[in-house]
Protein backbone atom coordinates (compact mmCIF):
# COMPACT_ATOMS: atom_id res chain seq x y z
CA UNK A 1 0.00 0.00 0.00
CA UNK A 2 1.17 3.54 -0.78
CA UNK A 3 2.56 5.18 2.38
CA UNK A 4 -0.02 7.53 3.86
CA UNK A 5 -2.92 5.87 2.06
CA UNK A 6 -3.89 3.88 5.13
CA UNK A 7 -3.79 7.10 7.21
CA UNK A 8 -6.28 8.68 4.81
CA UNK A 9 -8.51 5.60 4.89
CA UNK A 10 -8.43 5.64 8.69
CA UNK A 11 -9.35 9.33 8.71
CA UNK A 12 -12.24 8.60 6.31
CA UNK A 13 -13.49 5.87 8.66
CA UNK A 14 -13.24 8.21 11.67
CA UNK A 15 -15.15 10.92 9.79
CA UNK A 16 -17.89 8.41 8.96
CA UNK A 17 -18.00 7.48 12.63
CA UNK A 18 -18.42 11.18 13.49
CA UNK A 19 -21.35 11.36 11.06
CA UNK A 20 -23.08 8.51 12.94
CA UNK A 21 -22.42 5.51 10.70
CA UNK A 22 -22.23 2.16 12.47
CA UNK A 23 -18.99 0.18 12.75
CA UNK A 24 -20.32 -2.57 10.45
CA UNK A 25 -21.23 -0.11 7.73
CA UNK A 26 -17.83 1.52 7.91
CA UNK A 27 -16.00 -1.79 7.74
CA UNK A 28 -18.15 -2.85 4.79
CA UNK A 29 -16.67 0.01 2.76
CA UNK A 30 -13.13 -1.39 3.18
CA UNK A 31 -13.59 -5.20 3.45
CA UNK A 32 -9.92 -5.95 2.66
CA UNK A 33 -8.71 -3.76 5.52
CA UNK A 34 -11.19 -4.88 8.17
CA UNK A 35 -8.56 -6.67 10.27
CA UNK A 36 -6.36 -3.60 10.39
CA UNK A 37 -9.02 -0.94 10.77
CA UNK A 38 -11.36 -2.59 13.29
CA UNK A 39 -9.07 -2.50 16.40
CA UNK A 40 -8.12 1.13 15.73
CA UNK A 41 -11.75 2.15 15.36
CA UNK A 42 -12.58 0.32 18.59
CA UNK A 43 -9.88 2.31 20.39
CA UNK A 44 -11.19 5.55 18.87
CA UNK A 45 -14.73 4.68 20.02
CA UNK A 46 -13.47 3.99 23.54
CA UNK A 47 -11.62 7.31 23.58
CA UNK A 48 -14.72 9.15 22.49
CA UNK A 49 -16.82 7.44 25.12
CA UNK A 50 -14.55 8.70 27.87
CA UNK A 51 -16.33 11.53 29.70
CA UNK A 52 -14.52 14.82 29.78
CA UNK A 53 -13.07 15.68 33.19
CA UNK A 54 -15.01 18.41 34.97
CA UNK A 55 -13.09 20.98 36.98
CA UNK A 56 -14.34 21.91 40.42
CA UNK A 57 -16.30 25.15 40.82
CA UNK A 58 -13.98 26.36 43.59
CA UNK A 59 -10.93 25.80 41.45
CA UNK A 60 -12.59 27.74 38.64
CA UNK A 61 -13.28 30.74 40.94
CA UNK A 62 -9.82 30.58 42.47
CA UNK A 63 -8.24 30.55 39.03
CA UNK A 64 -10.30 33.58 37.93
CA UNK A 65 -9.39 35.50 41.10
CA UNK A 66 -5.72 34.77 40.54
CA UNK A 67 -6.07 36.07 36.97
CA UNK A 68 -7.76 39.31 38.10
CA UNK A 69 -5.20 39.83 40.87
CA UNK A 70 -2.41 39.47 38.34
CA UNK A 71 -4.19 41.97 36.08
CA UNK A 72 -4.42 44.48 38.93
CA UNK A 73 -0.71 44.21 39.67
CA UNK A 74 0.09 44.57 35.97
CA UNK A 75 -2.10 47.65 35.69
CA UNK A 76 -0.27 49.19 38.64
CA UNK A 77 3.01 48.54 36.86
CA UNK A 78 1.62 49.76 33.52
CA UNK A 79 2.23 46.42 31.88
CA UNK A 80 -0.71 46.54 29.47
CA UNK A 81 -0.86 48.11 26.07
CA UNK A 82 -2.10 51.67 25.80
CA UNK A 83 -5.45 51.84 24.11
CA UNK A 84 -5.19 53.66 20.80
CA UNK A 85 -7.48 56.65 20.44
CA UNK A 86 -10.40 55.94 18.20
CA UNK A 87 -9.97 57.60 14.83
CA UNK A 88 -12.72 60.10 14.05
CA UNK A 89 -15.14 59.00 11.37
CA UNK A 90 -13.98 59.87 7.87
CA UNK A 91 -15.67 62.74 6.07
CA UNK A 92 -18.09 61.99 3.33
CA UNK A 93 -17.23 62.58 -0.32
CA UNK A 94 -19.05 65.92 -0.37
CA UNK A 95 -17.12 67.22 2.65
CA UNK A 96 -13.83 66.10 1.17
CA UNK A 97 -14.65 67.79 -2.13
CA UNK A 98 -15.59 70.98 -0.32
CA UNK A 99 -12.33 70.92 1.64
CA UNK A 100 -10.25 70.34 -1.48
CA UNK A 101 -12.13 73.18 -3.22
CA UNK A 102 -11.33 75.52 -0.34
CA UNK A 103 -7.65 74.71 -0.68
CA UNK A 104 -7.63 75.67 -4.38
CA UNK A 105 -6.90 79.16 -5.69
CA UNK A 106 -9.98 81.24 -6.59
CA UNK A 107 -9.47 80.89 -10.36
CA UNK A 108 -9.18 77.13 -10.18
CA UNK A 109 -12.10 77.03 -7.79
CA UNK A 110 -14.27 78.96 -10.24
CA UNK A 111 -13.15 76.71 -13.09
CA UNK A 112 -13.99 73.61 -11.08
CA UNK A 113 -17.40 74.93 -10.10
CA UNK A 114 -18.14 75.89 -13.73
CA UNK A 115 -17.13 72.44 -14.86
CA UNK A 116 -19.41 70.85 -12.28
CA UNK A 117 -22.31 73.10 -13.33
CA UNK A 118 -21.76 72.29 -17.02
CA UNK A 119 -21.54 68.59 -16.35
CA UNK A 120 -24.63 68.64 -14.15
CA UNK A 121 -26.55 70.63 -16.75
CA UNK A 122 -25.46 68.28 -19.51
CA UNK A 123 -26.45 65.30 -17.47
CA UNK A 124 -29.83 66.86 -16.70
CA UNK A 125 -30.47 67.66 -20.35
CA UNK A 126 -29.43 64.22 -21.50
CA UNK A 127 -31.52 62.48 -18.90
CA UNK A 128 -34.51 64.67 -19.68
CA UNK A 129 -34.22 64.03 -23.41
CA UNK A 130 -33.74 60.32 -22.85
CA UNK A 131 -36.61 60.04 -20.43
CA UNK A 132 -39.33 60.18 -23.07
CA UNK A 133 -41.16 62.14 -25.72
CA UNK A 134 -41.54 65.89 -25.69
CA UNK A 135 -44.42 66.55 -23.42
CA UNK A 136 -45.72 69.76 -21.90
CA UNK A 137 -42.92 70.02 -19.33
CA UNK A 138 -40.26 69.69 -22.00
CA UNK A 139 -41.96 72.22 -24.24
CA UNK A 140 -42.24 74.67 -21.38
CA UNK A 141 -38.58 74.11 -20.59
CA UNK A 142 -37.65 74.62 -24.23
CA UNK A 143 -39.74 77.75 -24.45
CA UNK A 144 -38.18 79.20 -21.31
CA UNK A 145 -34.69 78.48 -22.73
CA UNK A 146 -35.68 80.37 -25.89
CA UNK A 147 -36.93 83.28 -23.86
CA UNK A 148 -33.71 83.42 -21.86
CA UNK A 149 -31.74 83.31 -25.12
CA UNK A 150 -33.82 86.15 -26.58
CA UNK A 151 -33.34 88.21 -23.44
CA UNK A 152 -29.59 87.73 -23.61
CA UNK A 153 -29.23 88.37 -27.35
CA UNK A 154 -31.92 90.96 -28.28
CA UNK A 155 -32.00 94.35 -26.59
CA UNK A 156 -35.53 95.66 -26.54
CA UNK A 157 -35.68 99.28 -27.86
CA UNK A 158 -37.87 101.80 -26.02
CA UNK A 159 -41.34 101.98 -27.50
CA UNK A 160 -42.08 104.93 -29.74
CA UNK A 161 -44.84 107.39 -28.80
CA UNK A 162 -48.17 106.60 -30.32
CA UNK A 163 -48.24 109.70 -32.46
CA UNK A 164 -45.02 108.82 -34.28
CA UNK A 165 -46.01 105.28 -34.97
CA UNK A 166 -47.52 105.03 -38.47
CA UNK A 167 -49.73 102.16 -37.38
CA UNK A 168 -51.86 104.49 -35.31
CA UNK A 169 -52.23 107.14 -38.02
CA UNK A 170 -55.65 107.30 -39.60
CA UNK A 171 -54.19 107.23 -43.13
CA UNK A 172 -52.35 103.99 -42.62
CA UNK A 173 -53.69 101.12 -44.68
CA UNK A 174 -52.84 97.59 -43.68
CA UNK A 175 -50.91 95.87 -46.47
CA UNK A 176 -52.78 92.59 -46.28
CA UNK A 177 -56.17 93.45 -44.91
CA UNK A 178 -58.66 90.60 -44.77
CA UNK A 179 -60.94 92.45 -47.23
CA UNK A 180 -58.29 92.43 -49.92
CA UNK A 181 -57.22 88.90 -49.20
CA UNK A 182 -58.00 86.63 -52.09
CA UNK A 183 -55.98 83.49 -51.13
CA UNK A 184 -57.35 80.10 -50.37
CA UNK A 185 -56.12 79.52 -46.79
CA UNK A 186 -58.31 76.82 -45.33
CA UNK A 187 -57.97 77.77 -41.70
CA UNK A 188 -60.05 80.97 -41.99
CA UNK A 189 -63.75 81.03 -41.40
CA UNK A 190 -65.85 80.37 -44.44
CA UNK A 191 -68.68 82.64 -45.46
CA UNK A 192 -71.26 80.39 -43.82
CA UNK A 193 -69.60 80.85 -40.39
CA UNK A 194 -68.19 77.35 -40.15
CA UNK A 195 -64.45 76.71 -39.76
CA UNK A 196 -62.78 74.47 -42.24
CA UNK A 197 -59.98 72.79 -40.20
CA UNK A 198 -58.37 71.23 -43.25
CA UNK A 199 -54.71 70.48 -42.71
CA UNK A 200 -54.26 72.64 -39.60
CA UNK A 201 -53.03 70.66 -36.58
CA UNK A 202 -55.30 71.77 -33.76
CA UNK A 203 -53.31 70.00 -31.08
CA UNK A 204 -50.29 72.20 -31.84
CA UNK A 205 -52.38 75.31 -31.63
CA UNK A 206 -53.81 74.24 -28.29
CA UNK A 207 -50.37 73.40 -26.87
CA UNK A 208 -49.02 76.76 -27.93
CA UNK A 209 -51.94 78.48 -26.28
CA UNK A 210 -51.34 76.50 -23.06
CA UNK A 211 -47.64 77.38 -22.81
CA UNK A 212 -48.32 81.05 -23.39
CA UNK A 213 -50.99 81.15 -20.72
CA UNK A 214 -48.56 79.48 -18.25
CA UNK A 215 -46.00 82.24 -18.58
CA UNK A 216 -45.75 84.95 -15.95
CA UNK A 217 -47.16 88.36 -16.82
CA UNK A 218 -43.75 90.11 -16.90
CA UNK A 219 -42.34 87.59 -19.37
CA UNK A 220 -45.41 87.92 -21.56
CA UNK A 221 -44.95 91.72 -21.69
CA UNK A 222 -41.32 91.30 -22.64
CA UNK A 223 -42.25 89.02 -25.47
CA UNK A 224 -44.85 91.51 -26.74
CA UNK A 225 -42.26 94.30 -26.65
CA UNK A 226 -39.89 92.24 -28.76
CA UNK A 227 -42.65 91.57 -31.23
CA UNK A 228 -43.35 95.34 -31.49
CA UNK A 229 -39.69 96.11 -32.15
CA UNK A 230 -39.56 93.59 -34.93
CA UNK A 231 -42.83 94.94 -36.44
CA UNK A 232 -41.57 98.57 -36.47
CA UNK A 233 -38.57 97.64 -38.55
CA UNK A 234 -40.68 95.66 -40.92
CA UNK A 235 -43.26 98.38 -41.06
CA UNK A 236 -40.73 101.02 -42.09
CA UNK A 237 -39.67 98.84 -44.98
CA UNK A 238 -43.20 98.07 -45.84
CA UNK A 239 -44.15 101.76 -45.71
CA UNK A 240 -41.45 102.65 -48.20
CA UNK A 241 -42.50 99.83 -50.44
CA UNK A 242 -46.12 100.86 -50.14
CA UNK A 243 -45.30 104.47 -50.99
CA UNK A 244 -43.47 103.31 -54.06
CA UNK A 245 -46.36 101.07 -54.98
CA UNK A 246 -48.83 103.90 -54.46
CA UNK A 247 -46.76 106.25 -56.65
CA UNK A 248 -46.63 103.60 -59.33
CA UNK A 249 -50.33 103.03 -59.08
CA UNK A 250 -51.06 106.74 -59.25
CA UNK A 251 -48.87 107.08 -62.34
CA UNK A 252 -50.52 104.15 -63.91
CA UNK A 253 -53.93 105.52 -63.03
CA UNK A 254 -52.99 108.89 -64.56
CA UNK A 255 -51.76 107.19 -67.68
CA UNK A 256 -54.93 105.18 -67.91
CA UNK A 257 -57.05 108.27 -67.34
CA UNK A 258 -55.12 110.10 -70.08
CA UNK A 259 -55.62 107.19 -72.39
CA UNK A 260 -59.30 107.05 -71.55
CA UNK A 261 -59.68 110.79 -72.14
CA UNK A 262 -57.89 110.49 -75.45
CA UNK A 263 -60.04 107.61 -76.46
CA UNK A 264 -63.15 109.51 -75.36
CA UNK A 265 -62.04 112.50 -77.38
CA UNK A 266 -61.41 110.27 -80.39
CA UNK A 267 -64.79 108.66 -80.00
CA UNK A 268 -66.42 112.08 -79.65
CA UNK A 269 -64.64 113.27 -82.78
CA UNK A 270 -65.74 110.17 -84.60
CA UNK A 271 -69.30 110.65 -83.42
CA UNK A 272 -69.29 114.32 -84.55
CA UNK A 273 -67.89 113.32 -87.92
CA UNK A 274 -70.49 110.61 -88.25
CA UNK A 275 -73.23 113.05 -87.32
CA UNK A 276 -71.98 115.59 -89.91
CA UNK A 277 -71.87 112.84 -92.53
CA UNK A 278 -75.45 111.83 -91.73
CA UNK A 279 -76.61 115.47 -91.86
CA UNK A 280 -74.92 115.84 -95.23
CA UNK A 281 -76.59 112.63 -96.42
CA UNK A 282 -79.99 113.87 -95.21
CA UNK A 283 -79.53 117.23 -96.96
CA UNK A 284 -78.58 115.44 -100.17
CA UNK A 285 -81.65 113.23 -99.90
CA UNK A 286 -83.86 116.25 -99.35
CA UNK A 287 -82.32 117.98 -102.37
CA UNK A 288 -83.00 114.94 -104.50
CA UNK B 1 -9.78 33.85 14.40
CA UNK B 2 -12.96 35.83 14.06
CA UNK B 3 -13.33 39.58 14.50
CA UNK B 4 -14.98 39.25 17.90
CA UNK B 5 -12.08 37.23 19.29
CA UNK B 6 -9.60 39.69 17.83
CA UNK B 7 -11.42 42.57 19.48
CA UNK B 8 -11.65 40.61 22.72
CA UNK B 9 -7.92 39.93 22.69
CA UNK B 10 -7.15 43.59 22.00
CA UNK B 11 -9.34 44.66 24.92
CA UNK B 12 -7.63 42.13 27.21
CA UNK B 13 -4.22 43.33 26.01
CA UNK B 14 -5.16 46.86 27.07
CA UNK B 15 -6.17 45.68 30.56
CA UNK B 16 -9.93 45.18 30.17
CA UNK B 17 -11.01 42.92 33.06
CA UNK B 18 -14.26 41.80 31.42
CA UNK B 19 -12.41 40.73 28.26
CA UNK B 20 -9.86 38.76 30.29
CA UNK B 21 -12.64 37.04 32.22
CA UNK B 22 -14.38 36.10 28.95
CA UNK B 23 -11.18 34.57 27.60
CA UNK B 24 -10.72 32.62 30.82
CA UNK B 25 -14.27 31.22 30.71
CA UNK B 26 -14.03 30.38 27.01
CA UNK B 27 -10.76 28.42 27.12
CA UNK B 28 -10.50 27.08 30.69
CA UNK B 29 -12.08 23.68 29.95
CA UNK B 30 -9.81 23.01 26.94
CA UNK B 31 -6.71 23.75 28.97
CA UNK B 32 -7.94 21.81 32.00
CA UNK B 33 -8.76 18.70 29.91
CA UNK B 34 -5.39 18.81 28.23
CA UNK B 35 -3.60 19.20 31.55
CA UNK B 36 -5.70 16.50 33.19
CA UNK B 37 -4.53 13.90 30.68
CA UNK B 38 -0.99 15.20 30.82
CA UNK B 39 -0.59 15.04 34.61
CA UNK B 40 -3.30 12.45 35.35
CA UNK B 41 -4.45 14.32 38.45
CA UNK B 42 -7.47 16.55 38.80
CA UNK B 43 -6.22 18.90 41.51
CA UNK B 44 -2.84 19.30 39.81
CA UNK B 45 -4.64 20.02 36.54
CA UNK B 46 -6.74 22.69 38.27
CA UNK B 47 -3.67 24.33 39.78
CA UNK B 48 -1.84 24.24 36.51
CA UNK B 49 -4.84 25.64 34.66
CA UNK B 50 -4.94 28.67 36.94
CA UNK B 51 -1.20 29.11 36.49
CA UNK B 52 -1.57 28.90 32.70
CA UNK B 53 -4.03 31.81 32.69
CA UNK B 54 -1.85 33.90 34.98
CA UNK B 55 1.03 33.37 32.56
CA UNK B 56 -1.32 34.10 29.71
CA UNK B 57 -2.20 37.54 31.09
CA UNK B 58 1.45 38.34 31.73
CA UNK B 59 2.46 37.51 28.17
CA UNK B 60 -0.69 38.77 26.49
CA UNK B 61 0.63 42.27 25.59
CA UNK B 62 3.33 40.59 23.48
CA UNK B 63 0.98 38.15 21.79
CA UNK B 64 0.41 38.50 18.06
CA UNK B 65 -1.87 36.13 16.23
CA UNK B 66 0.15 36.13 13.03
CA UNK B 67 1.79 32.75 13.54
CA UNK B 68 -0.52 30.69 15.74
CA UNK B 69 -4.04 30.89 17.07
CA UNK B 70 -4.76 32.00 20.62
CA UNK B 71 -5.77 28.48 21.70
CA UNK B 72 -2.60 26.98 20.24
CA UNK B 73 -0.66 29.64 22.12
CA UNK B 74 -2.43 28.64 25.36
CA UNK B 75 -1.57 24.96 24.74
CA UNK B 76 2.05 26.00 24.27
CA UNK B 77 2.00 27.74 27.64
CA UNK B 78 0.38 24.67 29.24
CA UNK B 79 2.94 22.32 27.67
CA UNK B 80 5.82 24.51 28.82
CA UNK B 81 4.32 24.59 32.33
CA UNK B 82 4.04 20.81 32.52
CA UNK B 83 7.59 20.33 31.27
CA UNK B 84 8.81 22.93 33.75
CA UNK B 85 6.97 21.63 36.82
CA UNK B 86 7.03 17.91 35.91
CA UNK B 87 10.43 17.56 34.25
CA UNK B 88 11.07 14.02 35.41
CA UNK B 89 7.53 12.83 35.19
CA UNK B 90 7.33 9.07 34.94
CA UNK B 91 4.29 6.83 34.80
CA UNK B 92 3.46 5.78 38.32
CA UNK B 93 1.41 3.03 39.79
CA UNK B 94 -2.15 4.31 39.54
CA UNK B 95 -4.06 4.45 42.79
CA UNK B 96 -7.77 4.97 43.32
CA UNK B 97 -7.07 8.49 44.60
CA UNK B 98 -5.38 9.38 41.33
CA UNK B 99 -8.45 8.32 39.36
CA UNK B 100 -10.62 10.83 41.22
CA UNK B 101 -13.38 10.71 43.79
CA UNK B 102 -16.08 9.86 41.20
CA UNK B 103 -14.34 6.66 40.23
CA UNK B 104 -16.63 3.59 40.09
CA UNK B 105 -14.78 0.34 39.34
CA UNK B 106 -17.83 -1.45 37.96
CA UNK B 107 -19.21 1.21 35.67
CA UNK B 108 -16.07 2.97 34.59
CA UNK B 109 -13.61 0.17 34.12
CA UNK B 110 -13.16 1.15 30.48
CA UNK B 111 -12.57 4.77 31.43
CA UNK B 112 -10.03 3.85 34.06
CA UNK B 113 -8.28 1.59 31.60
CA UNK B 114 -8.14 4.49 29.16
CA UNK B 115 -6.73 6.80 31.83
CA UNK B 116 -4.09 4.24 32.66
CA UNK B 117 -3.28 3.47 29.07
CA UNK B 118 -2.91 7.05 27.94
CA UNK B 119 -0.10 7.53 30.46
CA UNK B 120 2.05 5.23 28.36
CA UNK B 121 1.85 7.46 25.29
CA UNK B 122 4.33 10.19 24.50
CA UNK B 123 3.30 13.88 24.69
CA UNK B 124 2.49 14.21 21.00
CA UNK B 125 0.35 11.07 20.97
CA UNK B 126 -1.41 12.13 24.16
CA UNK B 127 -2.22 15.53 22.70
CA UNK B 128 -3.61 13.99 19.53
CA UNK B 129 -5.78 11.50 21.40
CA UNK B 130 -7.08 14.12 23.81
CA UNK B 131 -7.79 16.79 21.19
CA UNK B 132 -9.10 14.51 18.48
CA UNK B 133 -11.16 11.98 20.47
CA UNK B 134 -11.74 13.25 24.00
CA UNK B 135 -12.39 16.89 23.07
CA UNK B 136 -13.82 15.92 19.65
CA UNK B 137 -11.79 18.38 17.58
CA UNK B 138 -11.42 17.90 13.83
CA UNK B 139 -8.20 17.37 11.89
CA UNK B 140 -8.44 20.98 10.64
CA UNK B 141 -8.60 22.22 14.24
CA UNK B 142 -5.53 20.14 15.05
CA UNK B 143 -3.71 21.68 12.09
CA UNK B 144 -4.30 25.12 13.65
CA UNK B 145 -3.36 24.00 17.17
CA UNK B 146 -0.24 22.02 16.34
CA UNK B 147 0.90 24.01 13.27
CA UNK B 148 1.36 20.75 11.35
CA UNK B 149 0.04 19.63 7.98
CA UNK B 150 -3.14 17.63 7.60
CA UNK B 151 -1.20 14.61 6.37
CA UNK B 152 1.14 14.79 9.37
CA UNK B 153 -1.84 14.92 11.71
CA UNK B 154 -3.37 11.87 10.01
CA UNK B 155 -0.13 9.94 10.41
CA UNK B 156 0.21 11.00 14.06
CA UNK B 157 -3.40 9.99 14.66
CA UNK B 158 -2.70 6.54 13.24
CA UNK B 159 0.38 6.13 15.43
CA UNK B 160 -1.42 7.39 18.54
CA UNK B 161 -4.33 4.99 18.06
CA UNK B 162 -1.90 2.10 17.55
CA UNK B 163 0.06 3.01 20.69
CA UNK B 164 -3.14 3.33 22.70
CA UNK B 165 -4.36 -0.01 21.41
CA UNK B 166 -1.15 -1.67 22.60
CA UNK B 167 -1.35 0.15 25.94
CA UNK B 168 -4.97 -0.87 26.45
CA UNK B 169 -4.17 -4.49 25.64
CA UNK B 170 -1.42 -4.33 28.21
CA UNK B 171 -3.68 -2.77 30.85
CA UNK B 172 -6.46 -5.28 30.28
CA UNK B 173 -3.99 -8.14 30.42
CA UNK B 174 -2.80 -7.01 33.86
Amino acid sequence: MIPGKFDRILEDCLSRMDRGESLMDILAVYPDLTDKIKPLLMVAMLSRAVPQPVPGYTALRVGKNQLLAEMASMQAEGGFLERKPVAPPRDGIVDRLAKSLKQLQPAYRFAMLSLVVILAGGFFTLSASASGLADNIMQTLFFSFEQVGDLLLVKPSPPKPMGDNPIFSSDYVLPDSPDDYSGDFKGFAAEGGEIDHGSVDLSQLETRQYTLSDKPAEEADLVDEQVVVIDEKDLEKEEKEDEKDLEKEEKEDEKEADKAEKEDEKEADKAEKDAEKEEKKDEKDKDK
Amino acid sequence: MDINEKALLYRAQTGDRAAAETLYERYYLDIFTYLFYRVSDKSTAEKFSAEVFVRMIRRLPQFTNNKITFLAWLYEIARDLVEEKHPAYQPELITLDMLGSDYDPKEQSANSCFKLAIRDLNDQEKSIIVHRFVEGKSVKDLVKITNKSERAIQTLQHQALKSLQIALERETAL
